[in-house]
């Protein structure tokens, strides 16, 4: 009964797929200026970043595995990958620090020495499930000590692990491999692929990354999704309903790690270069924050969440970081003017929040002295603060804008993060997905439950 | 041989004694919030930050008790913004929050220190070099393991002596009912914060004393071992963080003699997950089994 | 006398220096509906916690359909600790001395050809055919109904991790769906079925879960108070419904419960547990005539 359905849905899904991909060709080839580089950035790191986004989101928002080790397992993919396709005239080079080093031999560049585009699409599409096998079979070997653990435990160990694998791969002994702590560069990377004269640098990450989240969208809401969902929600059930607690639970890690190892693999190609000391704690939180923004348990969430970050982070924050002197005053009107608005939308935002939420500034109680909702007031403070500086900056004949230069865009952004984290907690989609928006029916009795509870 | 090994042991002990004190913070609070507070490591070096600049413009005698002062209250603040509203929330936002917040706390000290690697102050006695056994070393190396035993002591005496104390020890048995038997919880987790603070940034003034430079992300990996070490221990007991620390330090310092260095951070959590895999509640972690 | 369908031997579940069932005997027959009764925290729950392999017993055997299912001597610390009786009857080392040697002979034949311990986890269990309910209701709440009673359809399937996820699977996939438009059918919650399973009321949920342990497809059910917070009229209901799905679909059922109406009416046969060991058994007309039964729910004066 609902085939037909599900057909149209494929159909249209594909056809969206298409258009996609054909729009970031475009991009790509549009000829001059007209496309500023920074976009093609942010959609190719934007795609990797999503494919992460998306392993970790099936760890943590769908199987209820608290991991902390996805820098680890892309590290181990990206590595793979780039021992893999380092070409052999280059390998001297590349290993200079260890005369000898390198495989001998580079997968890409025998395929395509004997196919072409064709040969390298081969050889890349081989090397990076090389990649994620490489990861999920790391991840199947310690998932076998850590799995049993409990959510907080776990994360600290598979952190752990994360730094292992970095130190490892560090480890001169394995530097005829693995270069020790120096990069690997040389390797296949986006822009050698090129149909003709047009050039697929951005459609290439748009195309595995889709691919791949394709997959784990299509395995969600397979019967093993559920059982994942079923493990989330409560363990013991699921145990009870004949769930196989141990095999599922590494299954969705494996699955996780193999997807990670590919991301790790893209984001090689995406660089140029792989060194061991970018694989750091401090990737994987920032992953685990798209995924926070997202929404946990959203893949689209996580998604869309992931071009934020990577377009915030790379290109439009990045005026934070710059010392900027104003031209004259009329733009400075103009920045106030703006400033005053955002700050006014950021406030009237928050009092929106609180509404829906049922909080008020100062609670009246049957009997007593009324309290006051301190974080709210303080907020608020803050917002007239902020407006009375702005009026004070257009006043002043100070032209040099206050606080911007280097490393302010960080802050500004774990600012917003917190933000997020703490008012936000569901991030932008909450548990559902682009595609389910239009059964608002469901949602409207969703929240309802959630209110019961 | 002995005379080998003993600078290594002997800097393992002090390193140890160091992670010890940043692992309390760690045990005391998951102990009472069941939380793996991630910004104690970067508190730690915001501690360390405040020396720096206190220390420019201010005598020792000033500038001490204000580091120690300001880190206590950064320390509350903290938990004041990024742990209290998630009271109710479930323990994964908590712990998100606590990322999120050592996230923010190092992209501050990174904008307000430029990210350059600051010079620590001497600190005068406890930096001078003496003489143990043939081996030149600097005194805290010396001072900090009894220093430690010492805070501990007086740790374990407010724990099990006050009436504060009590409320903790209360609060980490079971958080809801010391909350209906009229504890005022949020004191509680106020003042273990304040302890764990004090404690990071003692902890700070030693171990800075002995790396003399201070950066933004300097925190993190000793932040990290400090919580192995209290896992070692098992969460939750302060003799055990104590104990978790000063091997975890002692070990890491002994490979680092052995030629190792790139394994001392993978040994650390090699150890923790081998402690994990076989004995799950540390050494002296409690057994819960949780009811059905 | 009808086949056997679960037989628990000499069970004893021992946490530290607490005995919380102690050595239990009890056999459920094909097509019973079998209650479990006794005062709070006289080990109820505890005992069908092993039976389902939530704990594995300090001591004793569990018999499935003939098979043994479920064996455990006291090992380890809990040799030193152990309270119960018979420590060694399940180890290879075992002794027959004393007049029952036949009776002891025999179990020591079913038990001595090995000392090893069986303790699977619960979900094995439960894909040998013994689904149950919880006392303090455990549905997935971020699910619906339906797909509640659809997860629980997960250990029957046939696919494996590729079909399923490239939908290799459909037609396993419809019967399953088909399975389960049927089960709700028979619970009644048909209507509900695209609702989240918590915001259902209590009675309905306590149903939905009978539901999802109906789709495991189990020989024996195992309920758990299933009519705990259920008012008169919604517990004759659930009286109903349970003789109903023993007769419709071949049911074994085995519960747990403190409404005595329930139990009464419903009941084959009764086991009564007190402080972790079996008191009395038999017919619900016998039940209630037993004295121990009477002292352990009411108190015995202490000079009576």
């Amino acid at each position: 009964m609902m085939k037909k359905n599900d057909h149209k849905k494929s159909w249209i899904a594909l056809l969206i797929a298409v258009a996609v991909l054909v729009v970031v060709g475009l991009l790509d080839n549009l000829p001059g200026k007209i496309v500023p580089s920074m976009l093609l950035t942010v959609l190719q790191k934007g795609a990797i970043y999503a494919l992460v986004a998306v392993s970790m989101n099936l760890l943590n928002g769908f199987t209820g595995l608290f991991s902390l080790g996805q820098a680890g397992f892309m590290l181990l993919g990206a590595y793979t990958y780039a021992v893999l396709t380092v070409p052999v005239a280059r390998q001297a080079s590349v290993y200079q620090r260890y005369p000898g080093g390198g495989l001998g031999f580079s997968i890409t560049e025998s395929l395509s020495g004997a196919m072409g585009q064709f040969g390298l699409l081969l050889g890349v599409i081989l090397c990076l499930i090389l990649a994620g096998c490489v990861a999920g079979l790391f991840a199947w070997l310690i998932g076998l000590p850590v799995l049993k653990l409990k959510s907080d435990y776990l994360a600290i160990a598979t952190l752990g692990f994360a730094e292992i694998l970095r130190a490892v791969v560090q480890y001169d002994k394995l530097g005829p491999v693995t270069n020790g702590s120096n990069l690997l560069y040389g390797f296949t990377g986006f822009t050698d692929f090129h149909l003709g004269s047009l050039k697929l640098t951005t459609v290439m990450p748009f195309f595995f990354a889709g691919l791949c989240i394709l997959v784990v969208v299509l395995l969600i809401n397979s019967t093993y999704g559920r059982a994942f969902k079923a493990i989330r929600d409560d363990e013991v059930a699921a145990e009870a309903m004949g769930i196989n607690l141990a095999k599922h639970k590494r299954m969705s890690f494996m699955i996780s790690s193999f997807f990670a190892g590919v991301s790790g693999a893209l984001l090689a190609m995406f660089q140029a270069s792989v060194q061991a000391t970018a694989f750091k704690a401090a990737m994987t939180y920032e992953i685990l924050l798209i995924v926070v923004i997202g929404g946990i348990g959203s893949i689209s969430g996580s998604v869309i969440a992931s071009f934020l970050f990577v377009g915030c982070s790379e290109w439009w924050l990045r005026f934070l970081d710059n010392e900027t002197i104003l031209q004259n005053f009329g733009v400075k009107v103009k920045f106030a003017v703006v400033l005053g608005i955002l700050v006014v939308a950021a406030a009237a935002l928050g009092l929106w929040n609180m509404k829906r939420k049922g909080k008020k500034l100062i609670i009246r109680a049957a009997q007593g002295r009324p309290t006051v909702n301190w974080g709210p007031v303080l907020g608020l403070g803050l917002v007239l603060a902020a407006l009375l500086w702005d009026v004070w900056f257009v006043i002043s004949p100070n032209l040099k804008l206050p606080l911007l230069r280097s490393g302010f865009r960080m802050v500004v952004f774990s600012v917003v993060i917190m933000i997020v984290v703490l008012f936000f907690r569901e991030g932008i989609m909450g548990d559902k997905e682009l595609w389910d928006l239009g059964k608002k029916k469901r949602s409207a009795k969703a929240k309802a439950g959630a209110g019961n509870e | 041989m002995l005379d080998k090994i003993l600078p290594y042991l002997l800097a393992g002990i002090s390193v140890g004694g160091q992670y010890a004190l940043i692992a309390i913070g760690y045990t005391m609070v998951y102990g009472i919030l069941r939380l793996i507070n991630f910004a104690h490591g970067d508190i730690f070096t915001v501690a360390g930050f405040i020396m720096v600049y206190a220390a420019a413009t201010m005598p020792l005698s000033v500038s001490i008790p204000l580091t120690i002062v300001l880190t206590v209250l950064l320390g509350v603040l903290v938990e004041k913004v990024a742990y209290r509203p998630l009271r109710t929330a479930p323990r994964m936002s908590v712990m998100i929050s606590a990322i999120g917040m050592s996230y923010l706390l190092q992209n501050s000290m990174w904008y307000l220190t430029g990210g350059l690697a600051k010079q620590y102050p001497v600190l005068p006695w406890i930096s001078d070099s003496v003489n143990v056994a043939g081996t030149t070393t600097s005194r805290v190396t010396i001072i900090t393991p009894f220093l430690v035993i010492a805070l501990v002591a007086v740790l374990v005496l407010l724990i099990k002596r006050t009436k504060i104390g009590m409320a903790m020890r209360a609060a980490s048995r079971d958080f809801e009912t010391a909350q209906l038997m009229g504890i005022k919880i949020n004191n509680v987790i106020s003042f273990t914060f304040v302890v764990g603070s004090f404690l990071a940034a003692v902890g700070s003034m030693l171990y800075f004393s002995n790396y003399a430079t201070v950066t933004p992300t300097v925190g993190a990996m000793p932040g990290l071992k400090a919580f192995v070490a209290a896992v070692f221990g098992g969460i939750g007991s302060i003799p055990g963080a104590v104990i978790g620390g000063f091997i975890i330090g002692i070990c890491e310092s002994l490979i680092k003699g052995a030629g190792l260095t790139t394994f001392s951070d993978a040994f650390t959590f090699a150890l923790l997950i081998v402690i994990l895999a076989v004995k799950p509640t540390g050494l002296f972690g409690e057994n819960l089994t949780e009811k059905v | 006398m009808s086949e056997n369908v679960l037989r628990v031997e000499n069970a004893t579940m021992q946490f530290g220096g607490v005995v919380a069932v102690d050595n239990l005997n009890l056999e459920i027959n094909q097509g019973e509906i079998v209650s479990l009764i006794g005062p709070n925290g006289a080990g109820k729950t505890t005992a069908f916690n092993v039976i389902t392999g939530v704990y594995a017993p300090s001591n004793g055997r569990v018999e499935f359909c003939g098979e043994t299912i479920v064996r455990n001597h006291p090992q380890g610390k809990m040799k030193k600790l152990y309270k119960g009786k018979n420590p060694e009857l399940y180890t290879a080392a075992f002794k027959v001395d004393g007049e029952d040697a036949k009776e002891a002979e025999k179990q020591r034949e079913q038990a001595a050809f090995t000392d090893k311990i069986l303790a699977p986890t619960p979900d094995r269990i439960t894909k040998l055919g013994m689904a149950r309910t919880f006392q303090n209701i455990r549905l997935w709440k971020s699910q619906t109904v339906f797909d509640n009673i659809l997860i629980a359809k997960h250990l029957r399937r046939t696919s494996n991790l590729l079909t399923a996820t490239f939908r290799l699977n459909k037609k396993e996939e419809e019967a399953q769906r088909a399975d389960v438009e049927r089960l709700l059918e028979i619970v009644g919650l048909s209507e509900a079925k695209d609702e989240l399973a918590t915001s259902l009321p209590y009675g309905k949920q306590r149903r939905l879960e009978i539901a999802r342990a109906l789709a495991t497809e189990p020989k024996l059910l195992l309920l758990d108070e299933p009519a705990a917070g259920m008012n008169p009229q919604e517990t004759n209901d659930l009286t109903e419904f349970i003789g109903r799905i023993r007769s419709d679909l071949g049911l074994t059922v085995f519960l747990i419960e403190h409404h005595m109406d329930l139990v009464m009416d419903i009941s084959d046969r009764i086991y009564v547990l007190d402080f972790g060991g079996l008191i009395a058994k038999g017919t619900p007309a016998e039940i209630q005539n037993d004295q121990r039964v009477i002292d352990a729910y009411l108190g015995v004066a202490e000079d009576a």
